[in-house]
């Protein structure tokens, strides 16, 4: 399956990188350097992308259509990009959100507990 | 690390991820190794790690593609050995069959796996390098060396270069046939109508 794929057939999960990237932009527009802190934060520092992984994170999402860059800002560097989520976007992060939901509930409902 | 010093380490590091990336993003990921140097609050081994995870991720994504091309070509080596060797009783046709098969499929894979007809012939061209040891391989092993001199060898080889990655390439556009079979299903249509009308 092609990476592109991935993202866009139902139910397949997405990876840790991807999903704290759709997170970030589901609060706000963001710029490349304002996604890679955000998902450092809200990651607890577990995923931290370099510029590249980053960027090449950001054209596969492009390509399927799940995030939308926008119009270069003229006040900032011409270089910066900035990113917003789509539709389809926020329906995917949902989807991954129920199906993390769904697997805690499995869980709980096994009395699988976790060791400390 | 002055940022001089990273911006030119940064800058090798950009020129050898995929063209797609680089004609488009390049810029962008400079300015953002910029941004995380002039922010205080990052760590200068925080801008390293980023480097070498960069690094890593560049390196991860060729890796796979030869380790998917190693085992195409081991399973072409496969076949030669037990047809060389008689374990099975394989049929030479049979066996040329098989292995242009597999490079068919390497290059089939490739392509399906990266998205993209250069991921596939990656693939296969890592096949075929893998599949070459059955050349000394049937020297050393079954003292078979059927060329008269070093031209004839290189010919040889070269001819074999060129019908492997003729198959690889064929496997490699398969994903993408769906794009233009259109194209193709008119124009075989109008050849097949042609044909009919041909007088005898």
């Amino acid at each position: 399956m092609s990476r592109e794929r991935q993202f866009t057939k139902p139910g397949s999960p997405l990876t840790a990188p991807v999903f704290y990237i759709l997170l970030s932009l589901s609060i706000r527009d963001r710029h490349g350097y304002d996604i890679l802190k955000h998902v450092e934060e809200s990651s607890e520092g577990r995923i931290r992308l370099g510029p590249a992984t980053l960027y090449t994170a950001l054209k596969r999402l492009l390509d399927a259509g799940l995030i939308a860059e926008l119009e270069p800002d003229p006040e900032q560097d011409p270089r910066r990009r900035s990113y917003r989520l789509t539709p389809p976007g926020r329906t995917k992060l949902k989807a991954e959100l129920t199906r993390m939901d769904q697997a805690i509930v499995l869980a709980g409902a096994r009395r699988i507990r976790a060791r400390s | 690390m002055t940022t001089r010093w990273a911006n030119r380490v940064y800058a090798l590091i950009v020129a050898f991820y995929p063209r797609k990336i680089r004609k488009k993003y390049a810029a962008a990921m400079k300015l953002l190794l910029d941004d995380m140097l002039e922010d205080p609050g990052t760590p200068k081994r925080r801008v390293w790690m980023a480097l070498l995870n960069d690094v890593a991720n560049l390196v991860g994504g060729l890796r796979f593609g030869a380790l998917l091309g190693a085992l195409f070509g081991v399973l072409v080596v496969l076949i030669w050995y037990v047809g060389r060797s008689d374990i099975v009783p394989l049929d030479t046709m049979m066996g040329l069959v098989l292995m242009s098969a597999l490079f068919v499929a390497a290059g089939f894979t490739g392509a399906r796996r990266s998205g993209t007809l250069a991921g596939g012939i990656w693939v296969g061209f890592v096949a075929g390098l893998v599949s070459a040891v059955t050349v000394p391989g049937d020297y050393l092993l079954f003292h078979n060396f059927p060329f008269y001199d070093p031209m004839s060898f290189v010919f040889t080889m070269a001819i074999s270069v060129v019908v492997v990655m003729l198959f690889v390439l064929l496997g490699a556009s398969a994903p993408g046939f769906s794009r233009y079979r259109h194209r193709v299903g008119r124009s075989a249509g109008a050849f097949a109508g042609a044909w009919r009308q041909e007088p005898d």
